[in-house]
């Protein structure tokens, strides 16, 4: 009992506990703000306004409360901060959900006029359950237990051993996207997966599956002495490096091309370079992988024209204001009207951005919750990277590189996406549509985060410490 | 080690250099703030790299290099951040963006907000309502209660109009921030900022008189032109009219009108109206901005000009020939009327020569007086020689003015006939009718010009008062005999003179004053009518100026119209 005690993890339920609190206090404040519910200030009231929402949190809350029976030695701050990051996301849905659907309309053949995002907050609500479900199955099943029995290797193993079989299935979820993929809205694109129920992004699970390739790849190929090809006057990489430079960069070039998913490629792209430098060591690869992407790049911007518009938005949104450029500009007004202190929840007009609640998600937060918001979301993005990193370092010893580069890529994931979006946001970049990772509307996004996270708990468990 | 220090340091001053010198460029110049920025990040990536001891490569020291790239990143964001919602927020805010197409994008949230405001009330001075406000599902809506005694239009230039389209005009504009409530009432606004609650702007108190202006604008009937009435004591504007007008209620969204679209059309098509070719201008406040030729009318300032300068000026010694020949290579000044001399007297007086509007006589004047001197006078009643950059009537700003000018070409008044032209009121002389009111209010303050204002008081929605409007003299114009001297002059203009029909429509007993001018401004097209007035002249209490474009005689239908207003001035005190 003694034992237990000692074990249980109280930083990890303090935070969570803080995160509760934080969200219940947002959630309301949303509530009255946007006239939602009545606001009953009784018990009672509050709980029934409270309910349904604050399951995720509770449930993150039961997930601490778990680890510290099945593995106390896990990371304490890595769960907090995803149920920020999340809770923030709930609060926002519900926030934008009234003025969404005061603001777009949508009608059955019949002639029925309803909202377009009609109940995207108790849908959101259902993702972040099923992601934190999703995160503690890979953390609680024995999953080692498991595939020893069928496979005679742990689950770090059975991801390691078999690279080629998930390198191929990637390969097969990117053709199968061009056959069986659809469009639900109207981007020109099919990078979606229709289940009937819900619409699934494979991209965002492509981009776990070549981690864990990489992550092999680099750890097999990890000693290999830097010789160098000659090419006329280039030194090219040793070959085992350069492969995968080119095929990654292949890749990317591809998913321009033929998919148009600037986000997904540069994203994919730079978790690789960051993956690359992490085993090598060799800035000069990044950065002549950088200058291919650029050159690349440069070639598609003269030859397609979404590169070229793209390009031309972010470099004068204010010249095309009603057409390409409207997106960008309403953003920049947004967080202009924000300030320091931000106007409010519940107090600004930010449905007028389209696609607030997906890719815009931060301008809202920039314009209700201000710089000060915005900065601490920021904040809570760089503990969460350096958490990962942290976890990655813990792991002992160089017959866990595996592990290592898996936790660094997977950290990458988050990292890179996130200054991805939030650079189209700010305009340092051009506009590429991906999600903000935790706090954007997706459920594919959701479900592939807490995948990630459950991962890295998964892994940091095991290395003992904190 | 030394060299790595310099280099460190000198890379970490670059980069703060470039990002000091982005961060404040202007909007319009966002491209320099991004490449001044990108140019800066790997200047601060090499000073950290060069920070950390150099190690072998490890794991860690990989991932802590990767750790710096992504902090950079964040850093770049988190200075974006600091640019669009700190430095340049107020800026971007009312950013207008125009496309190469012409159309113009701006933030919506202004509009919004100023719908969510009860924008405050505006009385006359006698308390009647002009403008009110009503709330529509959560949305305000200017009305005009006015509108059920007399056309609003009367009232357009005055109170201006409110669109959230089209912006505000008058007094919506420049007690803009009184009347939403921004100003004048903080602590209420955070209040509302912190729990909630509708935003009720301030209440204007004009000192206009609703029934003068009413009056004023009948008696001018369906003419182009404007009326203007001050209070000589204080100032206080009682009526501004100015014809056209346009009715601000066409301007005005309707949130309780059925269809929004047909609502917006119908506010487009007006302003349409207002300002298409040929509609006469009804946005151009004449009264306060129309500027014209003053006619005879400018005569009192070369009267005043020659009783303070009397030893020049040599007042009461001056002729009214029929011809006078200031340059011989220019042609002669000849009067209005042939033979004045006849009514003036030869050798006549001031008092005669005013009274009989003699121009030669005050071409004489002028040329006695010398440019310097004219310019020195027409200085102290802010008439102003050509000016740089001011087009605005510094004097007065509640609404858009126009800077009266004594001439303008540079070096006009050096040539003789220019000179003998500005004494009797033409030559390149430009003067708003409120110009010439203010002229007028002088005289009869005893030398005293008053600053012109409109609003008497500004009040919060529970009552309390925010400011009251002291009067405030501008500057003393003349000497008070000067000023007791024109009294007289213009009483006997009124009494034998040119004009005498001013005071047909006066009560019995009260002494009028005025001076007539018929102002040419186009050859061959009939001349501006001005007159200016002052009542009672033993303690005057009205200062008019009225002026009716291309409306013929001062003498007749100046001072008939003056003298209606003085008569509705009287009648509605």
């Amino acid at each position: 009992m003694l034992k237990r005690l000692r074990q249980f993890r109280g930083i990890e339920f303090q935070l969570l506990f803080t995160v509760l609190l934080f969200f219940a206090a947002g959630y309301l404040l949303v509530m009255v703000a946007t006239q939602q519910r009545e606001f009953v200030a009784t018990v009672p009231g509050l709980l029934s306004i409270l309910w349904p929402s604050t399951l995720p949190l509770l449930l993150f809350i039961a997930v601490s409360v778990g680890l510290s029976f099945h593995s106390p030695q896990a990371d304490q701050i890595l769960l907090p901060l995803v149920a920020l990051l999340a809770g923030l996301s709930l609060m926002l849905t519900a926030r934008l959900e009234p003025s969404l659907n005061a603001l777009y309309r949508c009608s059955t053949p019949d002639g029925v006029v309803f909202g377009c995002y009609e109940a995207i907050d108790a849908k959101q609500s259902l993702w972040v359950t099923l992601g934190v479900v999703g995160m503690a199955a890979i953390i609680f099943l024995p999953w080692d237990r498991i595939l020893i029995r069928n496979l005679r290797l742990s689950l770090i193993d059975v991801l390691d051993h078999y690279r080629y079989f998930w390198l191929a299935s990637g390969l097969v979820l990117i053709g199968a996207t061009f056959i069986f993929g659809v469009d639900p809205n109207n981007s020109g694109v099919n990078l979606w997966f229709n289940f009937g129920f819900f619409l699934f992004q494979p991209s965002e699970l492509l981009k776990i599956i070549l981690v864990i390739f990489m992550a092999s790849y680099l750890n097999q190929h990890r000693e290999v002495v830097a010789g160098g090809y000659q090419l006329g006057p280039l030194t090219l990489p040793p070959l085992p490096y350069l492969v995968p430079l080119a095929a990654m960069w292949g890749i990317a070039m591809s998913t321009i091309v033929f998919q148009r998913d600037l986000g997904a490629a540069l994203l994919l792209y730079g978790v690789f370079l960051a993956m690359l430098y992490a085993a090598t060591g060799r800035a000069w690869y990044v950065l002549a992988g950088l200058i291919a992407f650029g050159g690349g790049a440069y070639i598609l911007y003269q030859l397609m024209p979404i590169v070229s518009l793209r390009i031309q938005v972010w470099l004068d949104p204010w010249a095309t204001a009603r057409g390409s450029g409207y997106q960008i500009v309403q953003a920049i007004y947004a967080l202009a009207s924000g300030g320091i202190f931000g106007q409010g929840l519940g107090m600004g007009v930010p449905a007028i951005v389209p696609a607030i609640h997906t890719d815009f998600i931060f301008t809202a937060i920039g314009e209700e919750l201000g710089l000060a918001g915005a900065l601490a979301v920021l904040i809570a993005y760089i503990l969460l990277i350096f958490r990962g990193f942290h976890i990655a370092l813990r792991i002992p010893g160089r017959f866990r590189g595996f592990e290592q580069l898996l936790v660094v890529g997977l950290t990458s994931i988050i990292a890179v996406q996130t200054l991805i979006i939030l650079g189209g946001n700010l305009r340092l970049i051009p506009l590429t549509g991906i999600t903000l990772p935790f706090i954007s509307y997706g459920g594919s996004s959701i479900l592939i985060n807490f995948l990630i996270v459950g991962l890295l708990m998964r892994i940091s468990a095991q290395t003992g410490g904190r | 080690m030394n060299v790595r220090v310099l280099l460190r340091t000198s890379a970490l001053l670059v980069a703060v250099g470039l990002i000091a010198v982005g961060i404040f460029q202007p909007i319009e110049a966002e491209g320099r703030w991004l490449l001044f920025l990108w140019a800066a990040a790997p200047l601060l990536g090499v000073a950290a790299w060069l920070t950390v001891p150099p190690t072998v490569p490890s794991l860690a020291r990989n991932v802590g290099n990767i750790g710096l790239v992504i902090l950079i990143g964040f850093a770049l964001l988190s200075l974006q951040l600091l640019r669009q919602q700190v430095l340049y927020a107020d800026t971007i805010y009312h950013h207008v963006a125009v496309a190469a197409d012409g159309s113009t994008t701006s933030n919506v949230r202004p509009v919004i907000n100023s719908q969510r405001i009860l924008r405050g009330r505006m009385f006359d001075r006698k308390g009647t309502l002009l403008a009110d406000r009503t709330s529509v599902q959560g949305f305000a809506h200017r009305t005009y209660p006015i509108a059920e005694r007399y056309d609003p239009a009367i009232f357009g230039h005055v109170l201006g109009f409110f669109s959230t389209r089209y912006g505000q005009s008058g007094l919506e504009s420049f007690y803009n921030t009184y009347l939403t409530g921004e100003r004048g009432n903080e602590l209420e606004r955070l209040r509302e900022r912190l729990v909630g609650g509708t935003p009720q702007g301030n209440d204007l108190t004009l000192t206009l008189n609703a029934d003068l202006q009413a009056a004023a604008s009948a008696a001018l009937g369906g003419r182009v032109g404007s009326v203007v009435v001050l209070d000589p004591r204080t100032g206080a504007i009682l009526a501004l009219v100015s014809q056209p007008s346009f009715d601000p209620r066409g301007l005005t969204f309707n949130p309780a009108a059925a269809s929004w679209e047909a609502e917006n059309l119908r506010v487009s098509q007006y302003w349409q109206q207002l300002i298409a070719d040929g509609s006469q201008q009804p946005l151009v406040n004449r009264a306060t901005q129309g500027l014209y030729p003053p006619g005879s009318t400018f005569k009192s300032l070369t009267a005043i000009a020659a009783l303070e300068y009397a030893a020049e000026g040599q007042p009461d010694t001056i002729t009214c020939p029929n011809t006078f020949l200031p340059q011989p290579d220019a042609p002669p000044i000849v009067n209005a009327v042939p033979n004045l001399a006849g009514l003036t007297g030869d050798p006549s007086d001031l008092e005669r020569v005013f009274a009989y509007s003699c121009n030669t006589a005050f071409a004489q004047y002028a040329l006695r007086l010398g440019p310097e001197r004219m310019s020195e006078i027409a200085r102290r009643f802010d008439i102003l020689p050509p000016q740089r950059g001011t087009t605005n009537y510094a004097g007065f700003r509640e609404l858009p003015t126009a800077q009266s000018l004594l001439y303008v070409e540079p070096g006009f008044l050096n040539m003789p006939r220019a000179l003998a032209d500005t004494g009797y009121g033409q030559g390149q002389l430009l003067v708003t009718p409120l110009h010439m009111a203010l002229l007028t209010a002088a005289i009869g303050n005893e030398g005293v010009m008053m600053q012109p204002y409109l609003v008497q008081r500004i009040t919060r929605p529970d009552g309390g008062q925010i400011t009251s409007h002291v009067p405030r003299p501008i500057r003393r114009t003349m000497d008070t005999n000067t000023a007791r001297i024109m009294v007289q002059h213009m009483g006997a203009v009124a009494a034998y003179g040119f004009g005498s029909s001013v005071d047909n429509f006066t009560p019995a007993g009260v002494t009028v004053g005025g001076k007539s001018g018929t102002a040419e401004h186009v050859p061959g097209a009939r001349p501006h009518a001005w007159f200016i007035a002052l009542a009672p002249l033993e303690a005057p209490r009205f200062a008019v100026a009225v002026m009716v474009e291309s409306g013929g005689e001062g003498s007749s239908v100046g001072a008939e119209l003056a003298g209606r207003v003085l008569g509705a001035a009287f009648a509605t005190e």
